[in-house]
């Protein structure tokens, strides 16, 4: 043929390289290698020092965070997603993907604990001062729907109630007669208290303490309260199994464990 | 009667008009393209305000700078004939010609004979129920004609409306409005580019160019053309 | 003879020619350039497709027609296609005007006023929601006024309606605005020297010639609203059968009611074809009116 290599074909060349170019690019990123870290939304607060500290002790490595209800990031990792630590804020669900295999088994541990409180807005609308005003007619409460873990616990928790001499089956039903909104994830529930919308809500006792300023608390007796046990573990589908030890390493270490007490978890003896 | 002295910026030139039209009069506008025929126009009909001047019609102000007076479109009783068909599209023959007289809230017996009065006059009974969408652009323009003569209007101004008529049809609408001009005692303002429009309607010609007229001219129609 | 039907086949096929194709009676050629198109367009409309078509795959009949019949799902879509309904009819009501008002009058800080009714179209939801929270939460701008007089709107059904209505009013008014703006001016010069006020002109001529464009807008909007999630969560919260429309269901139901997630996603991807094609009709019948 007279003539050269059509333009059309030499454009389509370059489009192609450039794609694999980005590619290629794309998979080292510039920070060291990145540990990407499913977590349970209550570690929100926590997470941003969490992740600095681990640098600084670990330069190679970085942490990138993705943060929602337990129940959501379970069902991403049931559906293909590939991260490589995955914190779980829910005893169930961690039981759950364990056997289901997500998890190497021996990496499996607890990793903090944490408390059902309730918290009121500091203006306090509802003129609650005890526990036993959340049946008070009118009063409008707010919790976690049935499946995210802080939704599970306040479950648990009310049942316990019921269950007790002190508050009985009523009390229960009264309180859940006065939930306005089921949230999809406890920082849901934290800020419609924070704001103001709620006259009370069902949370974790970390929340309680991060958002002292806006909140006051009614604390929960621990008898008739539920333990949420917090647990870490390094997925047998991560891509980078290494990085993933050393962030469970660190998250345990003193050092891990001395930001999330700052955060206002409870730790595991 | 009509008085009309008005002003307007326009883009490329000022426009300043004085002129005069008698009732049962035809005065007829002409000049090129873009030099300000429409606008005029559709400064009397009240569609678009002038800078300043007035314009009177049977001694009364449809618009006078002086004053603040600037009447809007629905008050003036003018009937304006589009160069394009203003026939509504989505109406029938019958509904577009007696629309106006639905704003006046005449009686339905009352509308219904004025509606027939026209379509026979003009020719197109036979089309009474079509809708204006549906009709040839002669069909159309016979319609605008009649819904703007059922409308009793005190002034008639006819921006180039024959242009989509064939000769005959152009003869019946031509009589029609001069019949109508001349009994009623209304005046009429005619833009056309057709000479023969011209000869046929016209009292006295207007020569206008550059937003300014530059030509007034009297034509001879005697009353002996009309019958 | 056959060499030269032999040379006469290889000179065509070096040609510029050979890859022109007549078209709808256009000639038209098939350049790389096209070719890499249509393999692009391939690849976007799989990728669109394919998710929801895994998605009605995970479900059987059998799973459909059962969570058909669950408290989650009818709840759901009750309150979905009644908030729905409402916001729209309200939309329609006043956004009609408001569209009209914006696209013939002219009056001094015109532009800014435009531009605040485009601004919830950009708005992400959740700020839409939290900002609907800050103005008629209890705690709101004017909502505390309201609480003087025990009303709260937070939790309820009308908060549901609110944030839906903010979210898609902005994109009938957009569409009505266009529409009444394009629209051909010597109708409505026409009707006004036959003696008709402003009104009359607007409900005789504006109107019918404008309506099937306002209807498209309107089902638009519907769509919009229907499928509202971070607003609405924020500003009415999440209860059946008071605030749980069918996206929040879903969200809420996916880890253990997975069959209800699903049987709301096929629902609510059938109401969005059943839109789009409506849309299609409606805007192909204009063309052809």
């Amino acid at each position: 043929m007279k003539k050269g290599i059509p333009h059309g074909f030499i454009l389509m060349g370059v489009i192609l390289s450039l794609f694999l170019l980005i590619g290629g690019v794309a998979a080292d990123t510039p920070g060291g290698k990145e540990v990407l870290t499913f977590a349970a939304a209550s570690l929100t607060g926590a997470s941003g020092d969490l992740g600095t500290e681990f640098q600084a002790t670990y330069p190679a490595y970085s942490v990138t965070w993705n943060l929602a209800g337990t129940q959501e990031i379970k069902t991403q990792v049931e559906n293909g997603a590939t991260p490589d630590l995955f914190l779980s804020a829910s005893a169930k669900y961690t039981k759950e993907m364990k056997n289901q295999g997500w998890f190497v088994n021996d990496t499996v541990k607890n990793l903090t604990s944490n408390w059902i409180t309730v918290i009121i807005p500091s203006g306090n609308p509802g003129k609650i001062t005890s526990l036993k005003d959340l049946s008070k007619p009118g009063v409008k409460i707010a919790m976690g729907t049935k499946d995210v873990p802080v939704g599970i616990n306040t479950i648990a928790v009310l049942d316990k109630m019921a269950n007790s001499s002190e508050y009985g089956t009523e009390y229960r039903d009264a309180v859940i007669n006065n939930t306005v909104t089921y949230e999809v994830s406890e920082p849901g529930v934290v800020g419609k208290v924070e704001l103001g919308e709620v006259d009370a809500g069902f949370v974790y006792l970390s929340s309680s303490i991060a958002s002292k300023d806006k909140v006051k608390v009614i604390e929960i007796p621990k008898e008739i309260n539920a333990i949420q046990y917090y647990s870490v573990a390094v997925m047998t589908e991560a891509n980078d199994p290494e990085g993933a030890g050393a962030f469970e390493e660190f998250l345990l270490s003193d050092a891990g464990q001395d930001i999330l007490g700052e955060y206002g978890f409870t730790p595991v003896s | 009667m009509l008085e009309c002295s008005i002003n307007k910026a326009l883009r490329d030139f000022n426009l300043g008009v004085s002129f005069y039209c008698n009732d049962g009069e035809i005065i007829a506008i002409r000049g090129e393209n873009g030099t300000g025929k429409t606008t005029i126009i559709r400064m009397i009909a009240g569609l678009l305000e002038p800078d300043s001047g007035s314009v009177i019609l049977n001694k009364k102000y449809l618009y006078d700078f002086k004053s603040g007076i600037c009447l809007p479109p629905e008050k003036r009783k003018v009937a304006y004939l589009h160069q394009r068909s203003t026939v509504f599209p989505h109406m029938t023959v019958k509904d577009n010609i007696g629309y106006s007289l639905v704003s006046k809230r005449k009686s339905s017996a009352l509308i219904q004979e004025t509606v027939v009065y026209w379509m026979e006059r003009l020719n197109i009974s036979d089309l009474s129920g079509i809708k204006g969408r549906n009709l040839s652009g002669g069909q159309q323009q016979r319609v605008a004609l009649a819904r703007a003569l059922a409308s009793e209007p005190d002034i008639l101004l006819l921006d180039e409306p024959f242009t989509a008529l064939d000769s005959q049809t152009r003869e019946i609408v031509r009589s029609c409005v001069k019949e109508y001009v001349y009994n009623l005692k209304i005046p009429c303002i005619l833009i056309s580019h057709y000479a023969s429009d011209i000869t046929d309607m016209a009292w006295r010609i207007y020569d206008i160019e550059r937003g300014s007229i530059i030509r007034d001219i009297f034509t001879f129609i005697k009353e002996s053309n009309i019958s | 003879m056959q060499d030269r039907i032999f040379s006469e086949s290889m000179d065509l096929l070096q040609s510029p020619n050979f890859f022109m194709q007549k078209s709808h009676g256009i000639s038209f050629s098939y350049s790389p350039f096209i070719i890499v198109g249509i393999i692009i367009t391939i690849g976007v409309l799989l990728y669109l497709i394919l998710p929801l078509v895994a998605l009605i795959l995970r479900s059987s009949p059998e799973n459909l027609i059962e969570s058909l019949y669950s408290p989650v799902v009818i709840q759901a879509l009750t309150l979905s296609l009644f908030t729905t309904i409402i916001t729209t009819i309200l939309i329609l009501v006043t956004g009609t005007p408001a569209a009209y008002i914006q696209s013939r009058v002219n009056y001094p800080g015109k532009n800014f006023v435009d531009t605040c009714i485009d601004l919830p179209i950009v708005l992400p939801p959740a700020v839409a929601g939290f900002a609907l929270l800050l103005m008629f939460g209890r705690m709101g701008l004017l909502g505390k006024y309201l609480y003087l007089f025990d009303i709260t709107i937070p939790f309820t059904t009308t908060a549901v309606i609110m944030a839906q209505f903010f979210v898609a009013a902005p994109l009938y008014i957009r569409q009505a605005k266009a529409l009444f703006s394009q629209q051909d001016k010597i109708f409505e010069e026409a009707a006004r020297t036959l003696g008709a006020g402003n009104l009359r002109v607007f409900i005789t001529i504006t109107l019918p010639l404008t309506w099937l464009g306002l209807l498209s807008g309107a089902i638009i909007s519907f769509a919009r609203a229907l499928g509202e999630f971070g607003a609405t969560i924020m500003f009415a919260g999440n209860l059946p059968g008071i605030t749980q429309t069918m996206p929040l269901a879903i969200y809420a139901s996916m880890q253990s009611d997975f069959n209800a997630a699903i049987t709301l996603s096929i629902i609510l991807i059938l109401i969005s074809l059943i839109v789009m094609l409506l849309v299609r009709l409606i805007s192909g019948g204009e063309e052809h009116a």
